[in-house]
């Protein structure tokens, strides 16, 4: 699936000279694109970064959060009076929304949408790997910054890019930490239902693998396509194979079906999320009394004193009048800074904003320290399992990604 | 042995889902030879309404009988202002493509107003309860779905046979010209038919969302496009081509799920729909003494 994506990356050249030429007259215009607003002769007055994301469909719950944190981000940003240093100094942060409706194809016609319009500086947004996936390349060449918000498959990067960044940790540092917790529990036989596509299938790939490598057997792994909502035939795989727990990679809508026709199926099982998809509220009111027991993790640490935590917290209670900060929320914020430290570095261009989001290093962003390697994923990203008790989040231990596939324990 | 209970079970009650669907849908499809693709997103729409009057903690039954009169019409709006204008001016197609775009405006309608994610439906009949089968359990909910279709089942055939309107129907199913001749009035009962369908499809709606706990917008497409094959497959000009065509699609994607690939279920189910419809291309219960509807 990952190959058929990359077809939209079609390498330069192939089609001869005249391709070639075409080539150097699009690269040399789009280079000459991507000022920020106003700074062609007038003062600037607004940095503008395009959002994306699926606004719409099933999985617009995801996009819904992944705007809030960003919105958020440029409200507290411009409050505090816009870009704090640089050339742009003073200029103000101005979110435009492109839905992707979680559809590759799609994302890459946003992507080309959000590349025409000089204006735009960056590109922050995506909820699904297959999307990040998709755009990817297309960013790359045009030399616009790319920061994958949401999805965070280690494919994303792969082959290694200049102008692309993944907020949150990857794929493999969400699955290995979930594989230790379960190791932790002593639990010696896992049944998997997951979804299709970049996200479910790498997300499984590697808990299967950690899980191997503790020694723990994975009884039944049953996939299912997104949008479908009868899952009790790989649940009663599932079942049928007696495992000690139940490992659930899915959206927030797919996750509730499963436990609902779980409990129907009398699957009475502890049940696992490695994808860090059930930290919301969002999941809480809809699984209601379903969600107690479920295992998961979450980049969010709750517990954090500093003050960027609490700015954080506050900033989101007051606004959207929940008590979580989402995970898609809590990334875009964390985008969204991260893009504001560059450009007041002096990336007031597409491609110098690319090279400063390199060397950007927040100390708290809320969340955590953030900086990104040279492959463009973060450093240090941290993951927070908790247990859900009585509809709380009750947090349990921590894990640290040192590398793309390594994780340490933490707490 | 587990498995295969499994399969049963829930190829069952995906098929009575399945049955409701198509129930509805062929009200249309079977009488009129029309397909009414605005068919799913007027469902949709009717038990979002549903959603509305159960999270104003209406009981249950006044939930159904709600969706059942915002379906009934819904079905007669989408005939006196999407279709029946267009009868007579046009070949079908013009029909098809009025059907399509209702289908989209409702589809936007939904989305602008209730919001495009999917949400919790609540259980309106058993509160999640369940009854054990050996190893198996079954949702009181699809037993209180069966329990709707039998009922249904038994009017519509009764309304069919027994009653002044059932003969125009069948008449109309039969010939529409002669029915027409014969002083049927023509235009009322195709009205009927389409608030008959869209009072069945918000039932469907209403049952299918108790079961399942979620309602989205993407239901609207998966219900027209389910109706119409369980239709064609069990043959559309018979009562009990629904009901046969709806389970074994049920079972048909419950058992490749399980023993073949729940990823490619489908795609199979569909492989073997067409092999069926090439040895019978009027459906399983074509060759059958039928009752119109």
């Amino acid at each position: 699936m990952t190959e058929r994506f990359r077809l939209a990356g079609r390498p330069a050249g192939r089609g001869g000279l005249g391709l070639l030429a075409v080539g150097a007259v699009s690269v040399t215009l789009l280079s000459a694109c991507g000022s920020p607003t106003g700074a062609a002769g007038g003062d600037v007055t607004a940095v503008k970064i395009a959002i994306g994301g699926p606004f719409t469909g099933d999985a617009a719950i995801a996009g819904q959060e992944l705007y809030q944190g960003a919105e958020l981000a440029a409200t507290s940003i411009n409050d505090a009076g816009g870009i704090s240093g640089g050339p742009l100094r003073s200029a103000k942060i101005t979110l435009v929304k492109y839905d992707d409706k979680n559809d590759p194809q799609t994302g890459v016609t946003v992507a080309r949408q959000v590349l025409s319009d000089s204006s735009i500086l960056a590109y922050a947004g995506s909820t699904i790997s297959d999307v990040s996936v998709a755009q990817a390349p297309i960013f790359e060449r045009s030399e616009m910054p790319f920061l994958s918000v949401y999805a965070s498959a280690n494919t994303i990067l792969e082959p290694a890019k200049q102008n692309v960044f993944v907020v949150p940790p990857t794929f493999a540092a969400y699955s290995y930490s979930m594989a230790e917790t379960i190791a932790a529990d002593h639990v010696k036989s896992v049944g998997i239902v997951h979804l299709t596509g970049t996200y479910g299938e790498l997300i499984t790939q590697y808990l299967v693998q950690r899980l191997a490598a503790l020694h723990i057997s994975v009884v039944a792994n049953e996939a299912f396509n997104f949008g479908d909502t009868d899952l009790r035939p790989q649940l009663a795989k599932v079942k049928a194979g007696n495992p000690q727990a139940l490992a659930m990679v899915g959206f927030t809508d797919s996750d509730t079906l499963i436990l609902k026709q779980a409990k129907q199926l009398g699957l009475a099982v502890p049940v696992y999320d490695p994808g860090g998809i059930v930290y919301s509220q969002a999941f809480l009111d809809a699984a209601g009394s379903l969600a107690n027991g479920v295992t998961a993790n979450t980049p969010s640490d709750p517990h954090r004193a500093t003050a960027a935590a609490k700015q954080l917290v506050a900033a989101w209670q007051a606004k959207y009048h929940t008590p979580v900060v989402p995970d898609p929320g809590a990334f875009a914020w964390e985008a969204i800074h991260a893009i504001a430290a560059a450009v007041a570095a002096g990336g007031v261009t597409r491609a110098s904003l690319a090279r400063e989001l390199h060397s950007v290093s927040i100390a708290d962003t809320g969340i955590g320290p953030l900086r990104f390697d040279s492959s463009g994923a973060r450093v240090g990203g941290r993951l927070w399992i908790f247990r859900i008790d009585n509809g709380k989040f009750n947090f349990i231990a921590g894990y640290e990604q040192q590398s793309q596939f390594n994780v340490v324990r933490i707490r | 042995m587990y498995l295969l209970e499994s399969v049963l079970v829930t190829g069952l009650s995906l098929g009575f889902v399945y049955i409701l669907y198509s129930l509805g849908f062929s009200s249309t499809f079977a009488v009129l030879g029309e397909m009414n693709f605005a068919y799913g997103d007027s469902l949709v729409v009717t038990t979002f309404v549903a959603l509305a009057a159960a999270d104003a903690h209406l009981p249950g039954p006044a939930v159904v009988l709600i969706a059942i009169v915002v379906g009934a019409l819904t079905g007669l709006a989408v005939e006196v202002f999407a279709m029946s204008p267009l009868r007579g001016r046009g070949d079908s197609v013009a029909l098809i493509v009025s059907g399509l775009g209702v289908a989209l405006v409702l589809r936007n309608l939904t989305m602008s107003v209730w919001g495009p994610a999917s949400v919790h439906f609540p259980d309106l009949f058993a509160h999640g309860a369940w009854l054990s089968l050996g190893n198996q359990r079954l949702p009181v909910t699809t037993l209180v779905m069966l329990m709707f279709i039998i009922v249904t089942l038994g009017l519509t055939g009764w309304l069919l046979a027994r009653t002044r309107i059932g003969l125009y129907v069948r008449a109309l199913a039969q010939d529409p010209l002669a029915a027409r001749l014969s002083g049927v009035p023509v235009r009322r009962v195709r009205s009927l038919c389409y608030a008959w369908g869209g009072a069945l499809g918000g039932l469907a709606g209403v049952l299918y969302a108790s079961v399942y706990g979620v309602l989205g917008i993407s239901l609207g497409f998966q219900a027209t496009v389910v109706a119409w094959i369980a239709v064609v497959l069990g043959g559309k000009g018979n009562l009990w081509g629904p009901v046969i065509g709806g389970v074994i699609l049920g079972l048909a994607q419950s058992f490749l799920a399980v023993y073949v690939s729940t990823l490619y279920e489908t795609t199979f189910t569909y492989i073997i729909m067409i092999g069926i419809l090439l040895m019978l291309p009027n459906g399983i219960l074509a060759a059958r003494r039928s009752i119109r509807v």
